[in-house]
């Protein structure tokens, strides 16, 4: 074995003080980084089936509000789009109605502000219609026809005072025996989704809590684990930020594989149940788009990640505080 | 450098691990600490990097008071301070290089810096052949000085040792304490605490000695 003199060990404690530590710190604080990221992935790769169990867990934890959420946003898009497109009032006239008198109630409602369009349906087209639609051709042999003539009207809005005016005066024009509201439907289905839009926000945030106790209880493990070696880190001058760093990159990569999967699974769900909404959809005029997979899997790995770092925050310091001398 | 001014350090049973003692060690001396086991050694040395606090009495390192110090300062003292284990306190899974890198990374040191140093630490200690070697793969006395040159690569002030013999036979004993020789030459202030008798007989070097937890001499003036 080798032993150094004296003299040599002065030597080098002066070759200390010549270091250039200001220089290296950043990169020193960056490799750190780089390893604790590497670390975090070897970790996951060695302990494949308890580290994906807690992946899948949060991916199932996060996958209900946000195909809440996602579904939330399909019906406010159709019921948008309904008001935008296909917002239209049908009138009913009186039996006995006259060309003429339809004609100039026709052209009285081209000259409201807020009517887009108008068109005429007689009880002949009508029963035309509904045979086509229900496919059954001996329906336009039924005499007397017993459909009424239709006004159908496009609004260029929904709400407001002067809708509600257009509407009192449809009322009380003695041609119109009933009119149904498309309007008062969408309002009711835009409430529905402002519904589901806050039941996933909430739903968001009690799951998210969940998922701050599930990537917490794991990396109470794995500190359990390492115990020994933070205290060894803590005796040899380890500061706390830099004993929870490899624990802050084990809890958000946890969490963003975990974000990441319930997006894959949301994606599937939404893929699998396309076909019938869009068929019920398409009756009534409008199509369910799927929303991006790459911004929802951006999106829910994002909150996956903020969840496990802000877990790994809350567990480490914890576990620290009373288990390592700091 | 180290200085312990009627401390005292009474355990939540209701027992003394330390009581009264006081003593200073000048900067840059080699010191034994000896009593029987159970005389308060290993609490008296894990006071002097903060790892236990006193109930009574002062302790100041290299002229700060502990006590006064807050809790985000205690890594910087750290950093000044080696340890020296009997059971090593090794990483298992890693290599000798890594655990004799563990105080450099801590304290912000670069890659270059962190190579050179590791080096020569085990350069000095007489493993560098070894550094790419599992901790598992070492002998006992291989162990031991991979503990020291993790102790000394950040080229700490203040150099503790707890029974750093203890495992070892007489030849791989002296080895040891020539080396811990080596660092006092430089003016590396070294406190040993040991019940070696056949160490502390062979070196003359000054020594605290306490029984149940007092102070109960001191042999030879500093």
């Amino acid at each position: 074995m080798s032993r150094a003199s004296p003299k040599n060990l002065t030597a080098t404690k002066t070759n200390t003080k010549s270091t250039r530590r200001g220089e290296h710190a950043l990169s020193a604080w960056a490799q750190h980084h780089r390893r604790c990221f590497k670390d975090a992935l070897w970790r996951l790769l060695k302990r494949p089936i308890s580290a994906w169990a807690t992946i899948v867990t949060i991916a199932i934890v996060l996958a209900l509000p946000g195909f809440i959420m996602t579904l939330a946003t399909q019906i406010k898009q159709i019921g948008g789009m309904w008001a935008s497109e296909n917002g239209q009032m049908n009138i009913y006239l009186v039996a006995g109605a006259q060309e003429d008198q339809i004609q100039s109630f026709q052209s009285w409602l081209s000259h409201q502000s807020v009517v887009r369009d108008n068109r005429l349906i007689t009880p002949k087209q009508g029963l035309q219609e509904l045979a086509q639609r229900l496919h059954i051709d001996s329906l336009t042999d039924i005499q007397p026809n017993p459909l009424p003539t239709v006004l159908v009207v496009h609004l260029s809005q929904l709400t407001g005072e002067d809708v509600d005016s257009l509407k009192r005066q449809i009322r009380a024009n003695p041609l119109v025996d009933n009119i149904s509201e498309g309007g008062e439907w969408i309002k009711r289905l835009q409430e529905i989704s402002q519904f589901f839009d806050q039941l996933s926000w909430w739903l968001l945030g009690l799951f998210g809590l969940t998922v701050i106790f599930v990537i917490g209880n794991t990396l109470r493990l794995e500190l359990q684990e390492r115990r020994e070696e933070l205290s060894l880190m803590a005796l040899i001058g380890g500061t706390s930020r830099y004993m929870l760093r490899p624990l802050l990159y084990d809890g958000a990569i946890t969490g963003l594989l975990g974000g990441m999967l319930a997006s894959v699974i949301i994606y599937g769900l939404l893929t699998a149940l396309a076909t019938p909404i869009n068929n019920l959809a398409t009756n009534y005029g409008a199509r369910i788009t799927v929303i991006t997979p790459l911004l929802m899997t951006a999106l829910l790995g994002i909150i996956g990640l903020i969840l496990g770092w802000f877990s790994a925050q809350i567990i480490g310091r914890n576990f620290m505080k009373k288990s390592v001398k700091l | 450098m180290i200085e312990f001014d009627g401390v005292s350090r009474r355990f939540s049973n209701g027992h003394f691990g330390l009581q009264d003692v006081s003593f200073h060690i000048p900067e840059g001396r080699m010191v034994f600490l000896t009593g029987h086991s159970g005389s308060g050694k290993s609490t008296l040395l894990r006071m002097i990097p903060a790892l236990d606090h006193p109930t009574s009495g002062q302790v100041r390192i290299g002229g700060h008071d502990l006590q006064k110090m807050r809790h985000h300062q205690y890594p910087k003292l750290r950093r000044q301070i080696g340890v020296v284990f009997q059971d090593h306190h090794l990483l298992p899974d890693r290599r000798v290089f890594d655990n004799v890198a563990l105080p450099l990374q801590v304290s912000g040191f670069g890659g270059k810096d962190i190579r050179r140093r590791v080096e020569a630490a085990l350069d000095k200690v007489g493993l560098l052949a070894r550094q790419r070697a599992l901790i598992e793969e070492l002998s006992g006395g291989e162990q031991q000085r991979v503990n020291i040159a993790r102790a000394l690569v950040n080229r700490p002030k203040i150099l503790l040792a707890d029974e750093p013999t203890g495992n070892l036979d007489p030849e791989l004993s002296r080895d040891i304490f020539n080396q811990f020789s080596d660092f006092h030459a430089v003016g590396v202030t070294v406190l040993i605490a040991s019940h070696d008798l056949h160490l502390l007989k062979t070196y003359a070097v000054p020594r605290i000695v306490l029984n149940q937890g007092r102070l109960s001499h001191i042999e030879e003036a500093f």
